[in-house]
């Protein structure tokens, strides 16, 4: 391969990594949103965000979107999946996962930890089979005519190096910096999101404070499943998918937020973004069938070196 | 009846009847399930040897079931090797991914464990699909079917299955019984407190996910025999790994029996089912496990088969005359009686330590004496418990040497310093 024809692939990737990475940003800062309030490692996560892919599927097709909005359907699509997953959301965990959190994961073993593991495992099971029920095996995708055409930067190098930008791809990472760009503005600013993060913080403290702690946990819940299926909303208008897609993004989430150290949500974002370059730059030297197992080594990595994030601090207690 | 004797004469009372259930079963379909129940029952032991004594719940035991069941369809497709001998190499080739996987997972607690063990069967998925072992099917060895385990008679599978679940159990019988599972549990109630006791954690924890793969490695073997094709998902995927959690899980965890019982109900219920409605409702497997993982984690976390076990007994029960526990007898040391005591015996020489910026500990030196009780005193964050940390090894210190008896302990870990004598 010649210099110029190496830079250009390397360009492509990047700016596809970065693209791509902004929406498994948006899914990680979900799942972090979740693990910073509740403390709960959300196993069905990736399987929330395969719902909110077929909520916006479902949406685009049933609600014809399209007459209304063109070519920006799909992404109106994408957004409304996070009010329907919202209602899951609350759902979930106001009859499954609040009995194993809060006041009652005391009494369990290691805090709960592993009931609530292993009790999401469950629910990822039940909602990804119980998927190929109700959405069927075949594989579907959201037409998006954005997909379809592309900008061309260049030639910027010798009428050779040009990088062509998805119009599709970079939609949907503008809308998913924009959902994040207001969820932080949420937590930051609003009354809401102060008592979100009080109660994360220190909930005996918060609830002397008149919060209620259990109802902001499953504001928390709803909020983290919501963000992550607008996330999974926006990356069905680029790919097609099927029920079990989930658990591949499990790992990539979970690779992201781990990165970016557990419950920090910028850092969710940032750490999304390095697994999307990690996966698109990975294509340059590996086989296209690795692109998955490279995440997971760099997961393994990241976990086995930096269990407290690339910015974290370790603290070990005895 | 010794326990010991008793629980032989149970599983082997319960494997005659099961062999006797087997060779009344004509139809070729049950034949399967009751061969399917004995490997998974085998695949919820070997979970239940890391998992369930030492607490480190594993999300990733279809790596090791996997390669097993790979390790035999390739060595008979490439070598002509029988799976008589494969399948013991199954389990050595588990034994050794264990290890493997073991000495930098461990390094990691709680759910970062869990989460790191998914990521190794779902990693090894994508490189057997890359490799382009997307199906392989065992070859038919007309020759000598038998000296390939390949029988006519489908009910010999399943009698090898129960041979296997039987051995696995008296494995299981062993470790529970033996100081192997005893460290287990006492790292699962409370790791520091173990290495603290003088338990060499990371020892017991790397002989049980040894084993535990070892025993998975087996189990994926001898799968490979019975289903004749193996693919990637079936043998790496997700339900694989969630399966040997259930089982175990659903009877209750830590003990011998409940990886069987929950086999025994739960492998049938969701093979049936699936037989019957999985046109109708694909992914019917799936549900009815996540139901089952569900259902137990909120109704009975401690296993169904206690809860049973436990309503039953409620019911039956008579008043019972609590008899006073043991004393516990406290000897106070006659000081005065103890010889020479000018000796030391343990020194601490101008130790600290710092986290950050904060100097926990400066430069502090003491001698305990033989027979001399040494207080330390100090307010809220003068470094008490951090300057005992230091002592018993669970902190290194930055500067300054520990000796006991003269001899240096600075540095060892917390069993070491533990053994030597100090706590």
């Amino acid at each position: 391969m010649s210099a110029p024809q190496f830079l250009e692939n390397f360009l492509q990737a990047l700016t596809a990594g970065l693209l791509t990475g902004a929406v498994y940003g948006l899914m990680c800062v979900g799942l972090s949103v979740i693990f910073g309030v509740i403390r709960v490692i959300n196993f069905a996560q990736g399987d929330f965000m395969m719902l909110g892919m077929y909520a916006a599927f479902y949406a685009f097709s049933l609600l014809g979107l399209q007459t209304w909005f063109g070519a920006m359907a799909p992404y109106v699509a994408a957004l409304l999946a996070g009010p329907m997953l919202f209602l899951v959301g609350v759902m979930v965990h106001k009859f499954l996962v609040s009995k194993v959190t809060g006041m009652r994961g005391h009494g369990l073993a290691a805090e709960g930890h592993y009931a609530q593991l292993i009790l999401t495992l469950g629910v990822a099971l039940i909602i990804q089979n119980g998927g190929l029920y109700l959405f069927g095996s075949a594989p579907v995708s959201i037409p998006t005519p954005l997909a379809s055409s592309a900008w061309e930067l260049g030639p910027l190098y010798e009428n050779a190096v040009s990088i062509f930008i998805n119009q599709g791809q970079a939609m949907a990472a503008l809308i998913a910096v924009a959902v994040v760009l207001a969820f932080v503005h949420f937590m930051g600013q609003s009354t809401l999101g102060k008592s979100l993060r009080a109660a994360a913080d220190n909930p005996e403290a918060a609830t002397y404070m008149g919060i209620d702690v259990a109802k902001s946990h499953q504001l928390a819940f709803g909020l983290g499943v919501a963000i992550t299926a607008i996330g999974g909303g926006l990356l069905a208008s680029g790919i097609s998918f099927q029920p079990y897609i989930g658990l591949e993004y499990v790992i990539v989430m979970y690779a992201g937020v781990v990165l970016g150290g557990l419950g920090s949500i910028t850092g969710a974002f940032i750490g999304g973004l390095t697994i999307g370059l990690v996966q698109q730059l990975s294509t340059l030297i590996l086989p296209i069938q690795l692109q998955n197992t490279a995440i997971f080594v760099v997961f393994l990595g990241i976990v086995l070196l930096r269990p407290h994030g690339l910015f974290g601090t370790a603290a070990r207690r005895t | 009846m010794s326990i010991r004797r008793r629980q032989a004469i149970l599983i082997s009372a319960f494997g005659l009847v099961y062999v006797l259930v087997t060779a009344l079963t004509h139809h070729t379909y049950y034949q399967l399930i009751l061969t399917v129940v004995p490997i998974w029952a085998v695949m919820g032991l070997a979970w239940n040897v890391l998992s369930g004594y030492s607490g480190f719940v594993s999300f990733g035991h279809a790596a090791f079931f996997g390669l097993g069941a790979y390790f035999v369809a390739l060595s008979q497709i490439n070598w002509g090797l029988s799976p008589w001998i494969g399948i013991p190499c199954a389990g050595i080739v588990g034994a050794i991914v264990g290890l493997v996987v073991g000495i930098p997972t461990f390094r990691l607690r709680g759910h970062y464990f869990a989460l790191a063990m998914l990521a190794y069967p779902l990693a090894l998925l994508y490189v057997f699909e890359w490799l382009g072992y997307q199906e392989l099917a065992l070859p038919m060895q007309r020759a000598a079917p038998i000296a390939y385990m390949q029988f006519d008679d489908h009910r010999v599978y399943a009698w090898l299955a129960l041979a296997l679940m039987i051995v696995a159990m008296f494995v299981t019988a062993w470790v529970e019984r033996s100081r192997f599972g005893m460290s287990l549990v006492a790292i699962r109630e409370d790791e520091a407190a173990a290495e603290a006791a003088g338990i060499q954690t990371i020892r017991w924890k790397l002989k049980a996910i040894t084993l535990s793969g070892a025993m998975a490695g087996v189990a994926g073997g001898f799968y490979a025999v019975v289903l004749l094709v193996v693919t990637p998902p079936a043998v790496f995927g997700m339900l694989v790994s969630a399966q040997a959690l259930i089982v175990a899980m659903f009877g209750g965890v830590g003990t011998l029996w409940d990886p069987v019982i929950g086999a025994i109900v739960l492998v049938p219920l969701s093979e049936i089912l699936h037989a019957q409605l999985g046109n109708i409702i694909p992914g019917i497997q799936g549900v009815v496990y996540g139901i089952a993982i569900v259902a137990v984690i909120l109704l009975a976390p401690e296993g169904v088969f206690w809860k049973i076990k436990d309503m039953i007994s409620r019911r039956l029960r008579h008043p019972v005359v609590v008899s006073d526990g043991q004393q516990i007898g406290l000897t106070i040391a006659d000081l005065s009686t103890r010889q020479s005591p000018t000796e030391v015996i343990f020194e601490a020489i101008d130790v600290s330590k710092h986290f950050g910026g904060l100097q926990a500990v400066r430069n502090v030196s003491l001698r305990v004496k033989r027979g001399e009780i040494l207080g330390i005193i100090g307010p809220n964050g003068a470094g008490k418990t951090t300057l005992f940390n230091l002592l018993n090894g669970f902190i290194r210190p930055d500067t300054g040497r520990i000796l006991l008896e003269g001899k240096e302990v600075t540095g060892q870990s917390p069993y070491q310093i533990c053994a030597a004598g100090v706590g």
